[in-house]
Parts: structure tokens; C-alpha cells; sequence
């Protein structure tokens, strides 16, 4: 049914391009000319090393010969990665002049439907819980010049929020990011566990998706959105052909401490809030209103390809 | 399968050009088709229901209409361990028929050994609830909360998420399933999908219907179904001493139902003065989703159908037997939990002899219907 679904949506998506008044139909010829389509390019760390699956990720931490109070992962211990998925959504480009330019992202019936993409870490190899496919590539129609900022939302719009994910075209099909309890998705998806030998199995998950939702004659309304606008603005700008966004997980869980034992948080209302409200603020978000805190995200930069 | 493809094709078309509605993208599925085609072919055998006197007729979803052969099919999946990612369990481990489908444990204890934070539910008359689960105020149909227990994480139930393929290969590579799969769904180019999964899981929960027991046959006339003591419980239950009827009314002894009568849908959820230690993560009830203080301790009035059979009782199993319920609430709650403004009106103090309570445990043991907890069409197939 999945295959069949994305051959449908992707056919569907080929002709969506010719028939919408916003692309012409040589844009989209030119489009699927190009092997490799113009786009955002992602990266996935834990501090200095790459966030991968199928073995320990170390050199993440502070030294362990140092006075420097653990936090974070566990400083030093090593780790191995169980999951890190996201969607993103909501993309826009500010150019020099401050135009905003709004990205247009593709159905491709894998990685992006409705405007969302998701982007995928894992590989389900290793201590890894998911499927094989990866995915650190935003498809979208970008130019090779210099913007000022890049903006874009860690999370699926309400509008695709409750959807049936069982019959939802992929990416928005992955059980993994569905949420079942809530009837919608979890945006963002971070779990690793420790194999240091003192702490072993010691893990941090975080999910985060929107909370307090309630239903009413088959309209959602959830007083927690907890969707985080990134905004990228570095000194030097951003050029999409030359640069991508690095996500560090272990400046996600700054704050939390496995070596003295596991910590999650589900998004689950007010109930995690001893652990959530720790690490929301590294995505920007206060945690008992789900809206943009006082602090800025620290979890998304601007890094050369 | 050629027809199929071009009639998704040309309703995603429409869709896309003219930027319908999700609502219309949510049906986009076979039913869909069918209506741009104007016919409507037979889903199967369509089920009759066979109602206890009393009971009105269970409203089913318009995209799940309820037939044999998923019914047949549902029953299967809800006894097979291969639902759950490592084998060990079934909808069934948790839900035994000789309990109205409740397990006897205090929490129920996933696939992978890690505790729930909740109670196991009975499932007797199932198809009459409103809302899904204790406290839960968005999950309405069975569909919907047939995927929890399979793809949840918090708590591993049955272990699946994103193991579909597997849960589907499995299923597929079945030639038992696939001609059930392809009879409960005879529309369907290929049947194995996790949708249709929960909506043959859905179909036979629909069928667990429970109305014969000593209390209906004393209903229906036959006075000597119901022991003095008995009696005197159901006086008490309904009348204005003990007042258990408020939260616990009706045909299916709760107070929030769904069926095909029903025009106004009245959700409540109340907080029964447990002692609020009883509410802390993750066990804040509909205060989880509605973040109102007022809220927290709050879960939905369960049936009281075959009670006798689902102890412990409670959100958390807390209570251990219908005695100590009883005394719960002739005590107005338990700990701190008597003087909680938010608790619900109804529970508070009243004076009840030793004999008394006796009787009201007497009246909920006669609601216990062994027809349905020995009922062979609900039984593990294998």
C-alpha cells in the first residue's frame, strides 16, 4: 500500500507541477532534468562527532580530566544514537534586499509532502529503532546566491497536524513520528542511550509535538503548539549551494544529565515538565506556553558544505 | 488496480488544482473512487446485530460498516502474538475474555516488560463509548486507539513502531490471512494494510456485547434472578442515598454513550476523590491534554458491566476489591482527596451500614454476565 501510495502521490505531484499557476511548466521539465535538484542541505552531529548509527559516538563531551560540571550527554561517556527524526516546514529565504521568499517544496513521494520534509538521522542499524532509508536533504527551489536568513519551523502546520497518518501520503505515514495518543505528529524525535559501562542503558529520549488538543466536530485546537520558528541569520549570510544547517544533539539536551539516570520527555501536557522545561529553551520554545521563549535556539546553525 | 491508479490520479489532480479541503484528502481513499464512480460494491456480509432488550443499536463509523468477515478477520489479529514486534503478545494478553477483557493486574505489563501507568480497561459494550481509554478526550473511534497499544512508545505496548513492513510481510506471507484479508475487504487491490488492520480489530470489538446478565434477566421480568440482598444494592445504586447512578447510569452503567440515537455527544470526565498522589505523571488524567488544573484527576466513568470480574479497579488499579470501592466512596474519596475542590459533586460522605454496603457489592456482582465471558465467538481461534 506504501509503494503504491508514493508511485500515485509522486505521478500526481509531476502533473501538480504543470497545472499550478505558480510554476510554469518548463521550470518543472527543468526540475526533473536536474539530478540533483536544487535544495537545503542538513547535517546531523552530537557536539564534535557525526550523529550516526551502528556504533559509539564519543568525543562529544567536556574532558573528563576537567572541573566542568557533566551535563548535556553525560560529557564524556560514549553513546549510541536509537533515533533522530524530524519535519520541517515553513521554509523562507530573506534575500539582501529583504525580500522574503517563500520556498516552494515539492510533493516528491518520499521525503516531502504539503510543504513538510522530513529528515531522517537513522538508519535502524546498531541500537538505531527505525527503517534503513535516510534522508539530510531539503528539495526545494533555491538560488546559488547569498541570503540574510533562513527561516523555517521544526514541526508539521496544523493544517496536516491530525491527519490519518495510517492513510497520510509519505512522509507524513512514518509511525515512528506519529502520534498516536494525540491524534498528530511528533515533530521531533531525539533518543540515544549510553554505553558507558558505569550508566549503561542510561537514555535520554526526547519527543516533542504540540500538546493540550483537544477536538471539536473534527477541528483540533491545541493550547501548546510547541513548533519552534528557526531563524539562521549569520554574519556572512547563507548561500544554500555552498552552505547547509547542522543540527547538534547534544546541544538539544543541554541540561539533562544520564549519568545519574535516563530522562524523557514526551510532550506529554504539563506532565514532563521537570525534564522538558530543561531542554524547550534550546529550541527556543518556553515549555508551559509552547510558543518562542526568551532565549534564542541554539540546537540549528549555519555550517560550509 | 489500473483503474485505481487513474482514478487517484485524476482525484489528487483535482485536488491539487483546486486546493480542496483536507477534509476531501482524507477520503481520497477507495471510497472516494467508488463515490466519483457513482456504485457502491458489497464490503462483505453485512453483520446483524443480535442486541440485548434495551440496547439501541451501536453507531459504526461510515468507513468501517461492520461485517462478518471482518469481524471473523479482527478476531484472529486481536488473539495473534505476531502483532506484537517480538511475539509475545496480543491485544488478547491483555484483555482475557474470562475478565470482560481486562487482565486482573494492576497495570498492565507491555510486550517488552515495561509497566504501563494504567489499568487495563474491560471491554464489555465497547462499541458504545464515546471516547476511548481512562482520560483521553481525542480518541473516539476504536480505529483510532487500536493504533496505541501497536505503535505507542510510551508506554511499549505491542512494540510495532516502525515495524509495519514487518507487522504487513508477516500478515501477508499468511495464506490464512489472505483470504481473510481479501474477503473482509474485497474492494481493496491489496487488503494487508495497518488501516485495515484496525478497522477488522475495531469490527470484532464492536461485537463484545454484554446484556444478560442476573440484573437484565431481572429487568426482563424474572424476579428471582436477583437475591434480596441484590435488591436492596440496586435500590441503593439508584436511589438518592448512595447515588451511583449520576456517573454509572443507564443501559451500560456510565454516563457517556455513543449510539446511532445519539444527537448531542456530552463527554465527561470526573475526578472521584482518589488521593492526589493517584495523579502524578504520568497519570495527571485530562489534565494532560487540557492543562487545567481543575482537570487533573480527572478520568472517564468506566461501565460497570461484568465489574465483578475486573478488579483491581481504578486508573492505576489502586483499589483492590468492590468492598474497598464501596468504602471509597461512602468515605467521600480517599487522603486528601476528599477535600478536593475539584472533586465531582456526587462523591462525598454519606453513612452506610456494614450490610448496606454488602448489598451494593451484592448488586454490582449482578451485573456479571457469564454468557459473555464464555461466549465461543469470542474466543482465541488458535
Amino acid at each position: 500500500m506504501k509503494s503504491l501510495c508514493r508511485s500515485v502521490i509522486a505521478a500526481a505531484s509531476l502533473i501538480f507541477i504543470g497545472c499550478d499557476g505558480s510554476s510554469s511548466p518548463n521550470a518543472a521539465l527543468l526540475a526533473l532534468a536536474t539530478l540533483s535538484p536544487p535544495g537545503i542541505e542538513f547535517k546531523a552531529v552530537v557536539g564534535d562527532s557525526d550523529a550516526s548509527c551502528g556504533g559509539d559516538i564519543t568525543g562529544h563531551g567536556d574532558s573528563h580530566s576537567s572541573s566542568v560540571t557533566i551535563q548535556h550527554v553525560a560529557g564524556v561517556m560514549p553513546i549510541g544514537l536509537k533515533d533522530l527524526r524530524f519535519y520541517v516546514s515553513e521554509f523562507e529565504l530573506v534575500d539582501q534586499n529583504d525580500n522574503i521568499i517563500t520556498l516552494d517544496v515539492p510533493n516528491t513521494g518520499a521525503w516531502q509532502y504539503g510543504g513538510v520534509a522530513l529528515l531522517d538521522f537513522e538508519n535502524g542499524k546498531g541500537s538505531c529503532s527505525g527503517t534503513t532509508e535516510t534522508n539530510n536533504f531539503v528539495q526545494a527551489s533555491v538560488e546559488n546566491k547569498t541570503y540574510k536568513t533562513l527561516r523555517f519551523t521544526l514541526g508539521v502546520p496544523e493544517s496536516l497536524n491530525h491527519i490519518d497518518y495510517s492513510v497520510a501520503p509519505s512522509p507524513l505515514n512514518v509511525s515512528g513520528l506519529a502520534w498516536s495518543w494525540t491524534m498528530g505528529y511528533r515533530f521531533f524525535v531525539g533518543e540515544f542511550l549510553s554505553n558507558d559501562a558505569a550508566t549503561l542503558g542510561n537514555a535520554a529520549v526526547l519527543h516533542i509535538g504540540s500538546a493540550g488538543c483537544s477536538e471539536s466536530a473534527g477541528v483540533y485546537t491545541c493550547t501548546n503548539s510547541n513548533r519552534t520558528v528557526i531563524e539562521l541569520t549569520p554574519t556572512e549570510g547563507f548561500n544554500p549551494f555552498t552552505q547547509k544547517v547542522q543540527f547538534d544533539l547534544k546541544k538539544a539536551v543541554t541540561g539533562w544529565d544520564i549519568s545519574t539516570g535516563s530522562k524523557s520527555c514526551h510532550s506529554m501536557g504539563a506532565m514532563d515538565s521537570a525534564t522538558c522545561s530543561l531542554v524547550y529553551p534550546n529550541f527556543g520554545l518556553d515549555y508551559s506556553t509552547g510558543n518562542a521563549g526568551s532565549t534564542t535556539q541554539t540546537v540549528f546553525g549555519i555550517i560550509s558544505k | 488496480m489500473n483503474k485505481y491508479i487513474t482514478f487517484s490520479l485524476l482525484f489528487l489532480l483535482l485536488f491539487q488544482c483546486t486546493q480542496l479541503g483536507l477534509a476531501k484528502e482524507k477520503s481520497s481513499g477507495s471510497e472516494s473512487i467508488l463515490l466519483l464512480l457513482g456504485t457502491s460494491p458489497s464490503e462483505g456480509t453485512p453483520y446483524t446485530w443480535d442486541l440485548p432488550a434495551g440496547f439501541p443499536a451501536p453507531k459504526v463509523p461510515s468507513d468501517n460498516p461492520i461485517t462478518v468477515e471482518k469481524i471473523d478477520l479482527g478476531r484472529f489479529l486481536f488473539y495473534d502474538t505476531r502483532l506484537s514486534e517480538n511475539e509475545t503478545q496480543s491485544c488478547g494478553s491483555c484483555h482475557k475474555q474470562e475478565n470482560a477483557f481486562t487482565d486482573g493486574l494492576t497495570v498492565s505489563v507491555g510486550s517488552t516488560g515495561q509497566s504501563h501507568p494504567r489499568n487495563a480497561q474491560h471491554l464489555s459494550n465497547v462499541a458504545y463509548n464515546l471516547r476511548q481509554t481512562w482520560a483521553n478526550p481525542v480518541l473516539k473511534k476504536l480505529e483510532d486507539q487500536a493504533r496505541v497499544p501497536m505503535f505507542g512508545d510510551n508506554p511499549v505496548e505491542l512494540g510495532m513502531k516502525d515495524r509495519e513492513d514487518l507487522l504487513l510481510e508477516r500478515l501477508s506471507t499468511d495464506s490464512d490471512y489472505v483470504s481473510k484479508f481479501k474477503s473482509a475487504f474485497p474492494n481493496d487491490q491489496n487488503p494487508f494494510s495497518i488501516l485495515n488492520i484496525t478497522k477488522a480489530l475495531s469490527s470484532f470489538q464492536r461485537t463484545f456485547i454484554s446484556g444478560n446478565s442476573a440484573y437484565d434477566r431481572y429487568q426482563a421480568g424474572d424476579f428471582s434472578a436477583l437475591s434480596p440482598s441484590a435488591i436492596r444494592g440496586k435500590n441503593l445504586f439508584f436511589g438518592e442515598k448512595a447515588e451511583c447512578f449520576h456517573c454509572h447510569g443507564g443501559f451500560n452503567f456510565t454516563d457517556t454513550v455513543l449510539h446511532t440515537g445519539t444527537v448531542f455527544e456530552e463527554v465527561t470526565f470526573h475526578n472521584n476523590g482518589l488521593d492526589s498522589s493517584r495523579f502524578v505523571s504520568p497519570n495527571g488524567g485530562l489534565y494532560e491534554f487540557t492543562f487545567k488544573e481543575e482537570d487533573r484527576g480527572k478520568f472517564r466513568a468506566p461501565s460497570l458491566r461484568n465489574v465483578e470480574l475486573t478488579a483491581p479497579y481504578m486508573h492505576d488499579g489502586s483499589i483492590p476489591d468492590l468492598l474497598s470501592v464501596v468504602n471509597h466512596y461512602v468515605n467521600g474519596g480517599t487522603g486528601d482527596g476528599t477535600t478536593n475542590p475539584y472533586r465531582d459533586v456526587f462523591v462525598r460522605s454519606f453513612s452506610l451500614s456494614e450490610s448496606e454496603k454488602q448489598d451494593l457489592v451484592e448488586f454490582l456482582k449482578s451485573l456479571t454476565d457469564t454468557e459473555f465471558t464464555t461466549n465461543p465467538k469470542f474466543q482465541d481461534p488458535f
